[in-house]
């Protein structure tokens, strides 16, 4: 996940540099009009910069628009920071909402992630081609490191954890009751891996994992935009008031992400 | 312009028991699937009779013409009812009893919609839910037809 602070300061850095790359760009295109010599009359250093600049248009020219493009690229997949920052504070509510029974506890052992779908995800693994969701922003300050992502491809039956199936299905899908994933016993540890629908390997590397679960589609303009998880360490903490509340935070996200 | 009829939600979105790959879960339908609100209207000036539902995330519209008097308002991405429209005038003449026409008429469109939809699938959920509304709230939206053929 993005912390706010390398999103605002990328985003702000990349646009700097594409204001500097289009100012330079037309400044150089405005050169190839002027006549240098001129110029050499009236100051010698300015004559020479214009001749350098003309010998070099040919070159630079493409290059500062193809920076220009590619800055727009990064800024487009960094998102805007206070649209990040909104969607961020709505996660926020949403989990202290859900959760309001939960008080006192620490902020990670009851989240709220929202996972994005995309067709690609630049990471070695087996299939990055394959369609994932991919967490993108998550309630409170803690639990933000690690980059947790389910495959969601095209074949939905391969769709993996509450997320995929989420996906999957269109459907809001809640799981409670599920069996301590700290335990040694395969048995357990099999059970839970089937009830979320992950391999049973994905459970053994992790010590911390949720008991109940309750994944809800995201979409904008009709379409699945991706999923919003949320989890607790809680056996039942998550109930049916959930989706209530999604009904008020979730139009309010839809037209974040619509920008985002 | 009829006024908008909120529909209670959390009534309509009841849990439901699926087995997903041999483990059976929880489920309930997607809040952008269940109406948030209903209207009828009658627009005698171009004779027309509109059903309409409100999401909670708007989407683009297609018409999906079910014969000659009878359009189904689909949104483009998810293909969930938006709405129905009835052309009122063509069916005037031919029909006494015009509201009850049009309730048997929107029924049985909704019917064969549902029929062509994977079974089990949030979109057939979602028709399934437009057509109990519909059931359910037919004397309010029918009635200003009803009085209008009067």
């Amino acid at each position: 996940m993005i912390s706010q602070g390398w999103r605002r300061t990328n985003y702000h850095t990349i646009g700097v540099v594409q204001w500097a790359a289009g100012i330079a760009a037309a400044v150089m295109g405005a050169s190839l009009k002027a006549d240098a010599a001129i110029w050499t009359q009236r100051w010698e250093f300015a004559g020479q910069f214009l001749k350098a600049l003309q010998g070099s248009a040919w070159y630079s020219l493409p290059l500062l628009t193809c920076l220009l493009g590619i800055g727009q690229v990064a800024r487009s997949s960094i998102g805007h920071p206070r649209i990040w920052f909104a969607v961020k504070q709505i996660l926020d509510i949403f989990r202290d909402d859900v959760f309001a029974g939960q008080a006192g506890q620490p902020l990670h052992h009851h989240r709220v992630t929202l996972f994005k779908h995309k067709r690609f995800r630049l990471a070695w693994v087996r299939w990055p081609w394959s369609g994932w969701l991919v967490a993108v922003e998550r309630s409170g300050h803690t639990t933000r490191t690690r980059t947790v992502a389910f495959r969601a491809p095209d074949n939905a039956d391969l769709a993996e954890g509450i997320a995929g199936q989420t996906w999957a299905t269109r459907f809001v899908i809640a799981m409670s009751g599920l069996p301590d994933p700290t335990s040694t016993d395969n048995a357990i540890l099999t059970d839970y891996a089937n009830r979320t629908f992950v391999p049973v390997e994905w459970v053994r590397a992790r010590h911390f994992l949720a008991r109940s679960y309750c994944g809800i589609p995201v979409e904008v303009k009709g379409r699945v935009w991706g999923v919003i998880v949320l989890d607790s360490r809680g056996q039942d903490s998550i109930d049916t008031e959930a989706v209530r509340l999604y009904t008020m935070v979730g139009k309010f996200l839809g037209k974040l992400l619509e920008r985002a | 312009m009829k006024d908008w009829v909120i529909l209670d939600q959390a009534r309509l979105n009841q849990r439901r028991e699926k087995e997903i790959r041999g483990v059976r879960i929880n489920v309930f339908l997607s809040p952008y699937d269940i109406p948030q609100a209903i209207r009828g209207q009658y627009d005698q000036q171009i004779g027309q009779f509109l059903i309409e539902f409100k999401y909670m995330e708007d989407e683009p519209i297609v018409r999906d013409q079910k014969d000659l008097a009878l359009v189904l308002r689909i949104g483009k991405n998810s293909g969930r009812l938006f709405g129905i429209e009835v052309d009122v005038d063509k069916l005037k003449a031919s029909h006494v009893n015009l509201a009850m026409y049009l309730q048997n008429m929107v029924s049985q469109a909704l019917h064969k919609r549902l029929e062509q939809l994977p079974s089990g699938s949030s979109t057939h959920r979602n028709y399934d839910l437009a057509s109990d509304i519909i059931k359910e709230r037919q004397a309010d939206l029918f009635g200003e037809l009803q009085l209008a053929a009067t």
